[in-house]
């Protein structure tokens, strides 16, 4: 361990004593303050997972807070149930809330999906308010002290305990955050189409985004129940939810440390500013707005653009071990007549359009397949209907002899295809480790449990995907920039990089749409040195897109030319460059 | 018309540009050659003010451009086509033009030059009221090319406009790159058909890790042997 790391486990442990001691030298209120201040920050911590992690937009974890509060307060009171128990009921009550929250999330724009939690954070306040019987309406239910140790909790040992559950609760969300469940959650922030690509089932993490969110919030929920002695609708109401969101910004979206401060700031900010009588509300407006347009990225992202966080420490490289990418070895036996993959009379229609028509081809192991005609004669369309990311309206296409029919895109990723993209589709905030890290989201990983609480095992998988990553990134001549942004790479670097994160997904067959844009002459050399080896050296055959004669011929053992969306000519490389319709429709005099 | 001196640039931390010197006389074409992460991409954003230091040197026709804001540069009479085209996708193509004379004052000479690049890609006026986004490659370019010469600029800064592009395509976007040099514009441009490139350019630069490290005509260049090893191919 280095010493800045030292350094700061020193420090962060000196803020939990000076946390958990707090009891010690501070006077009642300003100890509810501070304990307040931790159970917001857990909420806030939800908001953060959902909006600065996964990217999609909540105004309405009120609500889930509300819906946390209200189970507990009532199994507490009218189950005569311990806090210990009602607390985690109250999160998977709200969790519960949000996987329904989560589902129009797949199929709504964030500004629906910002509508539709804005609804549920007022209907639950309404629910609150009217259902009398339950909740009591506007008086609220009383809530007895939790009990431990054979006695009733009230605030400076309840103090400890808060402390204590949100440590424990920041902690899992931190090893979620850092562990492949957490890259996939920020590759759906920077690019769905990349995502799923990679074979990230957005429906799946989408909703466990929202199931999260709201557990933590649900689970704040409880503990301010527990903490007041009392719930009211007054609590939850929908300024609350905007007020999450504004310190989440505030402290610093994709950050923890940013929630747990944002969290503080909430609690202790209007207390400070109490004494200013009428102009509180102006003076917060104010703060919030000066600090917003200075630290855009919030408080922990300045200090991180600063350099002055701590990072998790990154398993140091084991530079000893050759890199290993373990190539296709095993070969579906006995089969090998059958084309890997079989494209057939495929037709593509956009409303009126079609776009592709009766197109048939095969690509069989260990071939390089040239794939070439005009701009907009249907190449990256083909690739899109074979990827699963277009609905083909007539057609099939078969990886080693099965229909891939109607799987969606991540379901084929799994069965082995994975590809590039003509204008790259990178996580552009993520670091080039990081998107490789996130093509390999199909491999042997933990379970969202395991990783979650941060297992050994789990620490040596992650340890050893790395290794691979580097390994590939090294392969793909990425070795020196493994830890910058992918958006910091020159256009030529973020092709490598596309390739790279393909290969991460140890596909049968890469689809590779125009590599070689955008390269000189040199860099079209080491790509051209690449794909053979990719073949070669991984067994990966490759289904290659390109405008650059000298790439495709060189490196295509066949050639299938389209244009206008139907396949006018198919060979060897040197059939095509003297096919007459070719040299008309595509190559010019010039390349004849 | 252009002379950049000594320029540095800067992403964050990141030393870019160091010390870049280059000039682009009047009526030139002048080539930029360099290999993917050079510099060439950030020396154009340099020009053009989208990517700032306070201290450097960078003159147009003798005026200083350091602390011009981008649109102004624009109104100086320096347009940019921008890598990958960024052209407005949800825009017809007829706004996506007149957002590229967007500063300019003289509606008959807006006119007069719409229909210029309507006559210079007969393709964009049959397209007119389509969006930019359904247009195909080929025709996007065009685009971009014809919004930036909407500022009627007297430099004009290409950076890699035949990207992607077909090889009937890559033809066709040199003839009307040579046409427009024929009616007096200067450009500087960077590609990567870096034969093609230097042979319609009369001087060429190349940068490698944010320096230029050759300078030449484009004659010179093309038999230069380190410069055919690394950007001509072996062709």
């Amino acid at each position: 361990m280095n010493r800045t790391a030292a350094l700061a486990g020193l420090g962060v442990a000196a803020l939990v004593v000076a946390l958990a001691a707090a009891p010690l030298y501070l006077p009642a209120y300003p100890l509810f303050v501070l304990s307040l201040g931790l159970v917001y920050a857990v909420a806030v911590l939800g908001v953060n997972l959902v909006m600065g992690y996964a990217g999609l937009v909540s105004l309405g974890h009120a609500g889930f807070a509300a819906v946390g509060a209200y189970v507990a307060a009532i199994a507490m009171t009218k189950l005569g149930l311990s806090f210990w128990i009602a607390l985690p009921l109250g999160g998977l009550a709200a969790a519960g809330c949000g996987v329904v929250l989560g589902l129009p999330s797949l199929r709504l724009g964030p500004l629906h999906v910002a509508m539709v939690t804005f609804g549920f954070g007022w209907v639950i306040v309404l629910i609150a308010q009217n259902w009398l019987d339950v909740t009591n309406g506007p008086n609220g239910l009383a809530v007895p002290p939790p009990r431990a140790f054979g006695r009733d909790l009230y605030a400076p040992d309840f103090h400890v305990a808060v402390v204590a559950i949100t440590i424990v609760l920041f902690v899992l969300a931190g090893n979620l955050v850092a562990s492949v469940h957490g890259r996939a959650f920020k590759a759906i922030r920077e690019s769905e189409l990349a995502a799923q690509a990679m074979g990230v089932d957005l429906a799946f993490y989408k909703t466990l985004a929202f199931a999260l969110g709201a557990l933590f919030a649900g689970c704040s929920g409880a503990l301010f129940a527990a903490l007041s002695h009392f719930v009211n609708p007054d609590a939850f109401h929908f300024g609350v939810s905007i007020l999450y969101v504004t310190v989440a910004i505030l402290g610093g979206m994709g950050y923890l440390a940013g929630s747990a401060l944002g969290g503080v700031l909430m609690a202790v900010v209007p207390e400070v500013l109490r004494g200013t009588g009428e102009f509180k509300d102006l003076l917060t407006g104010s703060l919030l707005l000066a600090l917003l347009v200075f630290l855009p990225h919030g408080l922990a992202g300045f200090a991180d653009r600063r350099g002055w966080l701590p990072r998790r420490p990154t398993p140091p490289a084991i530079e000893a071990v050759a890199p290993r990418i373990a190539p296709n070895a095993v070969r579906a036996a006995g089969s090998d007549d059958t084309p890997l993959l079989a494209v057939e009379r495929l037709t593509v229609r956009f409303g009126g359009l079609t776009a592709l028509k009766d197109v048939s081809l095969a690509v069989r192991r260990d071939e390089i397949v040239g794939l070439i005609g005009p701009n907009g004669a249907g190449k990256t369309t083909l690739f899109n209907a074979v990827t699963g990311l277009y609905r083909a309206a007539g057609g099939a296409v078969r990886l080693e002899g099965h229909d891939l029919g109607r799987l969606a895109a991540h379901e084929r990723t799994r069965l082995g295809l994975a590809r590039t993209f003509q204008s790259p589709e990178l996580f552009r905030e993520l670091t080039v480790l990081e998107n490789v890290l996130v093509g390999a989201h199909t491999g042997q990983w933990p379970g969202l449990l395991a990783s979650t609480l941060g297992t050994p095992r789990t620490r040596r998988a992650e340890a050893a995907q790395r290794e691979r990553a580097r390994a590939l990134a090294a392969f793909t001549g990425l070795a020196q920039w493994v830890d910058r942004r992918a958006e910091g790479l020159s256009f030529g670097h973020q092709r490598m990089l596309e390739i790279a994160r393909a290969l991460a997904a140890q596909p049968k067959l890469l689809l590779l749409d125009e590599p070689a844009a955008g390269l000189t002459s040199a860099e079209a050399e080491f790509l051209m040195a690449l794909i053979r080896r990719i073949r070669s050296e991984l067994g990966v055959a490759v289904l290659l897109i390109g405008h650059t004669m000298r790439v495709v011929m060189g490196l295509s053992d066949r050639i299938v030319v389209l244009d206008h969306g139907e396949r006018i000519a198919e060979g060897s490389p040197a059939d095509v460059r003297t096919n007459a319709d070719v040299i008309r429709a595509y190559l010019g005099a010039r390349h004849a | 018309m252009l002379e950049l001196n000594r320029v540095n640039s800067y992403y964050g931390r990141i030393h870019v540009l160091r010390d870049v010197s280059l000039r682009v006389g009047a009526g030139q074409i002048v080539t930029l050659l360099g290999a993917n992460g050079a510099g060439k991409t950030t020396t154009l954003r340099t020009i053009v003010g989208l990517n700032r230091s306070a201290a450097n040197d960078i003159r147009f026709e003798g005026e200083p451009l350091g602390a011009i804001a981008p649109y102004r540069i624009v109104e100086r009479g320096i347009a940019m086509v921008p890598e990958r085209r960024e052209i407005f996708p949800e825009m017809t193509v007829l706004e996506n033009l007149e957002l590229g004379a967007y500063r300019r004052r003289d509606p008959v000479g807006v006119a007069a030059d719409l229909e210029r690049v309507y006559t210079m890609f007969p393709a964009l006026a049959e397209r007119r009221g389509q969006a930019g986004g359904t247009l195909s490659g080929g025709q996007q370019q065009m685009l971009a090319l014809g919004r930036a010469l909407m500022s009627r600029p007297r430099l004009l800064l290409l950076d890699e406009p035949t990207l992607g592009l077909a090889p009937l395509l890559v033809g066709e976007i040199f003839a009307t790159l040579t046409r427009l040099h024929g009616e007096g514009l200067t450009i500087l441009l960077i590609e990567q058909n870096a034969n093609q490139a230097l042979g319609i350019s009369s001087y060429g630069y190349i940068l490698e890790n944010g320096a230029v490290v050759l300078e030449g005509e484009s004659a010179r260049l093309r038999d230069n042997p380190s410069v055919r090893a690394s950007y001509l191919g072996a062709a």
